[in-house]
């Protein structure tokens, strides 16, 4: 104990230095700045909000019978979470809008018209959490380097305490101050959210709080590997075995994995392949029906329903299923996704920080999931509106805000078992940082 | 007191070759090697690193190798290396030993006194004369109290007063009663410091002489035969 508490002193008095606090402190800058700009982006969507719903319902005066509003239909908006504001751009969704009508497609689209052009899209470091990512992962890789590149330093020191206790005392040391420092700048951040009159709720807080653990538990793994750069004898070596795993471990694991993703994700069913599908059914439909009834007129308004009444129970539910069976393929690809993810640290906290943000893949299915529903009771609200109403105006479909589909914050699956695995990383690597650690204080 | 008996390690070559030495309580000395790596093998046996060799290496009656503990505690290793982080600055280091050994501040003021610490108190190891860091290091290595002392080369192209000083400490350390193995290739400072000098060639301990003779003997005829790398 006596021997940490000397060390850890050391090690802090050490940070004193203006270098490397002036280091520290244009990071900590640099942080606030991209939580600062979420917090923009996330008051600039909550602006647009309530210019969508007002657009949306001046849409629905225009309309002047229930077949223009059927084949308009409304929009719905993917509204993000306040805990966005750390993920604007490493997310997987950068902004989401849905057309729900009466037609067999169903369009969920990310605009690039006008202002949406110029706004930042997905899969970026530009914000909180890349930068803790990419650069934040290469400082805690020097401070682990450069914690175990001193030879002489440690044969020192190891004639006064036992080698295991000294190395024990280092890296702990320093894992103590760097989880302080990002903790410090997670305070500082929510400072910040309070500032701008963002709250979080009882379930944010939790996920918050657990995006904090999986940044530490990342932190501590790039620390690892930093120490075993370090402990190699010639420091060029040791440089350039740091920089090749802060390669590996930000780009290339999660490129591999995003490709191994995208490479499965091909046995999802086409969607042009699936729109035919659903036209086919449409269609074919549409030409029984002629052939049977002949055309359809004023005075055959009851065949008119029977007909729609039965394409409601059996191609609409065939439609409806194919999508249902596409949105299972996808979770499949999801779920594929996350669990390839929970064996690196880094594309663990990649994949946990999209779904904390809310605009992961969890929330996208959710998103799908709802307009889907929505946009079968829009059908069934477009049937009982056309055929029995008394035809007198256009009701809008849509109440309040239901339009506005609220994304929530949640945990991916396997996130137990990334924890894990992080832990299972760390410990084996501090291992091997131990072993090379003694083997390095020899002469 | 420091004893090695038979000691044998081979690596790719054999490193150390049956050697034979004891060093007795209040004793010095200076064992000479051309080859840098038999040094640095004998450094890391008694820092408990490097265990693959035979025989039997022992301070004060341990066993290095089966008293760990008791070992690190007797003895002090100094090198002359500064592979130390140059942005620590004297005071934290001095302040470090003070807290990992649990020394109390009036055992300090004298180490304050003869390094004259609040001159280098705030200033970094980068920017300390190598003259004060040695002297640095081994006031604190003074520190330990342990009874046994190995230097790897520590006077090792200083300045004559700096070797002059060390000399002097030397001395009151043997009259104290500590034991004393200076590992270098200097031939011509050997004299000063040792009561004893060994030659090592290829590992194997040659000749062994007291200073005394060895002061008698030409000492650069010495140099050529063991220590030149013609």
């Amino acid at each position: 104990m006596r021997t940490f508490k000397a060390t850890f002193i050391m090690e802090a008095q050490r940070l004193l230095d203006k270098k490397k606090m002036g280091v520290l402190l244009l990071f900590l800058i640099l942080c606030l700045y991209f939580v600062q700009t979420g917090i923009n982006n996330y008051k600039s969507i909550i602006e647009t909000r309530e210019e969508f719903q007002d657009i949306e319902r001046l849409k629905v005066q225009q309309y002047i019978n229930y077949a223009q509003y059927g084949a308009y239909g409304f929009r719905m908006l993917f509204v993000p979470g306040p805990l966005s504001v750390y993920f604007v751009n490493s997310s997987v969704i950068s902004e989401l809008t849905a057309n729900v009508d009466t037609g067999e497609r169903l369009n969920i689209y990310n605009s690039f018209k006008g202002r949406t052009l110029f706004t930042e899209k997905a899969g970026g470091f530009k914000d909180f959490s890349g930068i803790m990512l990419l650069l934040g992962s290469l400082l805690i890789l020097y401070f682990g380097y450069e914690s175990m590149i001193h030879k002489d330093y440690h044969r020192f020191l190891a004639g006064f305490t036992d080698l295991k206790k000294l190395f024990l005392s280092i890296v702990s040391s320093r894992v103590i101050i760097f989880s302080v420092f990002f903790l410090f700048i997670g305070g500082l951040s929510l400072l910040l959210l309070k500032l701008n009159g963002i709250i979080l709720s009882e379930n944010q807080w939790h996920h918050w709080f657990a995006f904090m653990g999986v940044l530490v538990l990342l932190s501590v793994f790039f620390f690892a590997l930093g120490t075993i750069a370090g402990t190699f004898k010639s420091r060029f070596t040791g440089f350039v075995t740091l920089i090749s795993m802060w390669f590996v471990f930000v780009f290339l694991v999660p490129w591999v994995i995003n490709a191994v993703t995208a490479h499965k994700a091909d046995n999802i069913a086409s969607i042009y392949r699936l729109e035919l599908e659903k036209l086919k059914i449409l269609m074919g439909f549409e030409k029984e029906a002629k052939a049977k009834e002949g055309p359809v007129t004023d005075s055959n308004t009851g065949k008119e329903r029977e007909m729609v009444e039965s394409a409601w129970k059996n191609e609409f539910k065939a439609i409806r299923a194919l999508e249902t069976k596409l949105a299972d393929e996808m979770q499949t690809n999801i779920y594929r996704f996350q669990r390839l993810s929970c064996f690196f640290p880094s594309t663990f906290y990649l994949s946990a920080g999209n779904e904390i943000s809310g605009k992961g893949y969890e929330n996208f299915i959710r998103f799908f999931d709802r307009i889907l529903t929505l946009k079968w009771q829009f059908i069934r609200f477009y049937i009982d509106k056309k055929y029995y109403s008394d035809f007198s105006g256009v009701e809008p479909f849509i109440k309040g805000s239901e339009n506005l589909f609220y994304s929530e914050t949640v945990l991916p699956r396997g996130f137990l078992e990334g924890v894990l695995y992080a832990l299972v990383y760390i410990l084996v690597l501090f291992a091997v940082s131990y072993v090379r650690f003694k083997r390095s204080v020899r002469i | 007191m420091i004893e090695i008996k038979n000691l044998d390690l081979k690596k790719k070559i054999p490193e150390i070759s049956k050697l034979d030495i004891q060093i007795r309580d209040g004793e010095s000395y200076v064992l000479l090697s051309s080859r840098d790596t038999t040094i640095d093998h004998l450094v890391n046996i008694f820092a408990g690193v490097e265990q693959d060799f035979t025989g039997e290496v022992r301070l004060d009656d341990a066993d290095i190798c089966s008293n760990r503990d008791r070992c690190r505690k007797n003895i002090v290793l100094l090198s002359a290396g500064r592979e130390w982080p140059p942005d620590m600055k004297t005071g934290t280091v001095v302040s470090f030993f003070k807290r990992s050994m649990d020394i109390p501040e009036e055992e300090f003021e004298g180490l304050y006194i003869e390094l004259n610490i609040d001159r280098l108190y705030h200033r970094k190891i980068s920017e300390l004369e190598e003259v004060e860091w040695r002297k640095i290091l081994f006031a604190l290595a003074r520190l330990k109290k342990s009874r046994n002392y190995i230097f790897r080369d520590f006077a090792g192209g200083m300045p004559l007063d700096f070797n002059l000083d060390f000399k002097k400490r030397i001395s009151r350390m043997k009259k104290q009663g500590c034991s004393i193995l200076y590992l270098s290739d200097d031939v011509f400072f050997a004299p000063e410091i040792g009561d004893r000098i060994g030659f090592m060639e290829k590992g194997k301990l040659l000749l062994e002489l007291t200073a005394s003779k060895m002061k008698k003997m030409d000492l650069k005829e010495l140099y050529f035969q063991f220590l030149s790398e013609r």
